[in-house]
């Protein structure tokens, strides 16, 4: 077991957020769009170095810019 | 006051085509988040009642974090009965909104749409139970082939208000997975090819290629075609069947004075010419229907094909890193390619954008660099008797422009633009029937707003002419048309158009008989000096006063510096090919070493927030 933020997942790795470090409006967004402490998310890949990355949780795809894929961690196994 | 119904749910979900098969008003339909910002609503007649029926903008939760979604939540609490509009494929995520508009104690009514999209991805929904577990009316539909529509309509008198106690957010999406795991089944299934498209357009190996070959084979259906049907329009409609009429005209008028020169305008070389003419029959008519109007369709029709299908949100992925050394980020590449149709519909997708300082940054380079579709035409249509490469020069100018200006904006502007947060739809096949509603929509729209605006301009033009005050502004500004621009004075009248419109404004440089680099100079400050009426209104409403007034100078200032930048150094110093080769490189170095002002400052104030201190983002 293990934290890490979205950019720091590998791509195809699968985890689950444990914490979101952004203001309530950052957190609010996120929660809404299904991204909250708790979901399982799959990291579909990203673009470039500090590009952004994209996510699956739920049925949904999620695209967070780097600054923000910094700040969302997740519990991974290994 | 009639009763409410307002239809609210996630972007994306089809609340637009429920909105349009209901009361038969014609909306604008979208496969990417975001597309009513502003709510439209019309009437909805059920047995002896009328009702009105409102389409919300798209919101994902009623606590907003954008406008639209401010708009939403404030008509749903003045709703009578509200319809709930989810998305089949994708329940778990609608739940949420879901949950909340029960906690608000509103009569309601569920529609589970694109059902037959959920069945095809093998996810299999127990409409009965989901009745059951929320307490209110669920209705299935699919709603761009009209299925369920009847049933939905006899069930909204059935509205009631549903249980649901106030959550906190956690606990509801505890109740959301509770109900899901209740109702749903999925069915597993392989990969469609579809979808393993849908992971190659954002990886970069295979998305950037697939973006560069998307954009420019747009480019090159929009022109190519666009080309053809404007030349076969002139050959096979305009020459014989148009001009012979207004020949006959001509004639009944004398071939001079007063009505002749506003409605035919002045015979060249004894003969009309349609583009040259300057009346309101002969340039003002051929303008709209025989230059604009063939690019406009091609345009829409490629853009209607790109939206529908769900390609945009994917380009604003691969394109957000370079956005971000600008301080925008990825959703703004939207409302930049929607502006190189009409700027009017752009700066209103620009309020989608988070912050005040990312919808004025865009707003901004929007209404400088890109130019709309009409004015685009124009100028291709007379760059060609110069030489196609003046068109490169003119594309490289504003693409230089647009990333200086960029970065100069980022630096200056105070704060940062928060990075990217969007959902990425999945890849759908257009429906035929909604794409052509669509054209058929924003052709109507260009033609309202265009054709009033291009009549004016020319009648205000032949007014000014006859009354003298065109002499007396172009000798008033003589020193900067001709000393900066390297002009001739009367270019100060297409200037004066151009507040009106661009694309009858471009037509008034032919008769001035300009080189290429005073074509090249005319076009660029035509681009960029100011927008149009109708954009200007716009733009107005959404930046305030100040802000526009701040908008203003910064266009004037550019597009100044442009003309006279070119003035000086096209066909002078450089050639039209090397100089555009220069303007592009030189905007590429620019971008990589100097970007980023605004990823700095977002940096920063993520170290300050975890040092524990408050902060807005």
């Amino acid at each position: 077991m293990r934290i890490v933020s979205l950019v720091e997942m590998k791509t195809g790795q699968a985890g689950i957020v444990k914490t979101i470090n952004g203001g309530p409006g950052m957190v609010a967004r996120l929660q809404a769009l299904g991204l909250h402490p708790g979901k399982k998310v799959t990291k579909l890949n990203s673009i470039f170095p500090k590009g952004p990355v994209v996510v699956e949780a739920g049925r949904s795809r999620i695209a967070l810019g780097y600054g923000r894929a910094c700040r969302v961690f997740v519990e991974i196994n290994q | 006051m009639l009763p409410k119904i307002v239809l609210v749910g996630n972007p994306n979900v089809g609340k637009s085509v429920l909105f349009s098969q209901l009361t038969g008003t014609r909306v604008v339909i979208s496969n990417y988040p975001g597309t009513t910002v502003e709510f439209t609503s019309g009437r909805l007649k059920i047995g002896r009642e009328v009702f009105e029926l409102v389409d919300a903008p798209g919101t994902y939760s009623l606590e907003p974090t954008c406008r639209a979604e401010e708009v939403a939540a404030s008509l749903v609490n003045t709703a009578d009965i509200v319809v709930n509009v989810v998305d089949a494929t994708n329940l778990e995520r609608n739940l949420y909104l879901t949950s909340q508009l029960l906690e608000k104690k509103v009569p309601m009514v569920v529609v589970l749409n694109m059902i037959d999209e959920a069945a095809q991805k093998g996810i299999e929904i127990s409409t009965s139970r989901l009745k059951k577990l929320l307490g209110v009316p669920v209705v299935s539909t699919v709603a761009l082939s009209g299925e369920g529509l009847k049933k939905l309509v006899v069930t909204l008198p059935h509205a009631v208000v549903g249980g649901n106690e106030i959550l906190s957010p956690d606990e509801r999406w505890a109740w959301v997975g509770n109900v899901v795991g209740k109702v749903q089944q999925i069915i597993h299934r392989h990969q469609t090819w579809l979808e393993a498209l849908e992971l190659a357009s954002l990886k970069p190996l295979t998305g950037i290629p697939l973006a560069a070959a998307v954009l420019f084979l747009s480019f090159k259906i929009i022109i190519g075609l666009g080309e053809m049907l404007h030349e076969g329009l002139e050959e096979y409609v305009f020459e014989p069947f148009y001009l012979p009429i207004v020949d006959f005209l001509s004639l009944r008028l004398g071939q001079e004075g007063f009505w002749h020169d506003l409605l035919i305008g002045t015979l060249v070389q004894g003969e009309i010419h349609l583009e040259e003419s300057m009346g309101v029959l002969t340039t003002g008519v051929f303008v709209v229907f025989g230059i604009v109007l063939p690019f406009l369709v091609m345009f829409y029709l490629v853009l209607g094909f790109l939206e529908d299908c769900g390609y945009l949100p994917r380009l604003a992925v691969i394109t957000d890193r370079m956005m971000h050394r600008l301080g925008l980020h990825g959703f703004a590449v939207i409302p930049m390619i929607l502006g190189f149709g009409c700027n009017v519909p752009a700066v209103m997708a620009a309020r989608n954008l988070e912050s005040r300082r990312e919808r004025f940054l865009a707003c901004t380079l929007l209404s400088i660099t890109v130019p709309c579709a009409a004015q685009m035409s124009m100028v291709f249509g007379l760059v060609g008797r110069y030489g196609g490469v003046y068109l490169a020069v003119i594309f490289a100018t504003l693409f230089f422009i647009w990333i200086t200006l960029g970065l100069l904006l980022d630096r200056i502007l105070p704060g940062y633009t928060p990075s990217l947060i969007m959902e990425i739809p999945p890849y759908r096949w257009p429906h035929l029937k909604s794409q052509g509603q669509k054209l058929v929509m924003r052709l109507s729209h260009f033609l309202a707003e265009a054709v009033p605006f291009i009549f004016g301009g020319i009648l205000l033009i032949n007014l000014l002419y006859i009354l003298g005050t065109t002499d007396f502004l172009a000798v008033f500004f003589a020193p900067v048309i001709k000393g900066l621009l390297g002009l001739p004075r009367e270019a100060v009248s297409t200037l004066l158009v151009g507040f009106l419109r661009k694309d009858v404004a471009v037509a008034m440089l032919i008769p001035l008989d300009l080189s290429a680099r005073q074509f090249v100079v005319g076009a660029i400050v035509l681009v960029t000096y100011f927008p149009c009426a109708a954009t200007f209104v716009i733009l107005t409403k959404e930046l305030g006063l100040k802000g526009m007034a701040a908008a203003a100078a910064i266009m004037v200032l550019t597009s100044l510096s442009a003309g006279t930048f070119l003035n000086l150094f096209l066909d002078t110093v450089f050639s039209p090919g090397s100089l555009a080769i220069l303007l592009i490189g030189l905007a590429i170095v620019f971008v990589t070493l100097g970007g980023g002002t605004s990823d700095r400052r977002e940096n920063a104030a993520e170290i300050k927030l975890l040092a524990g201190k408050k902060s807005d983002f």
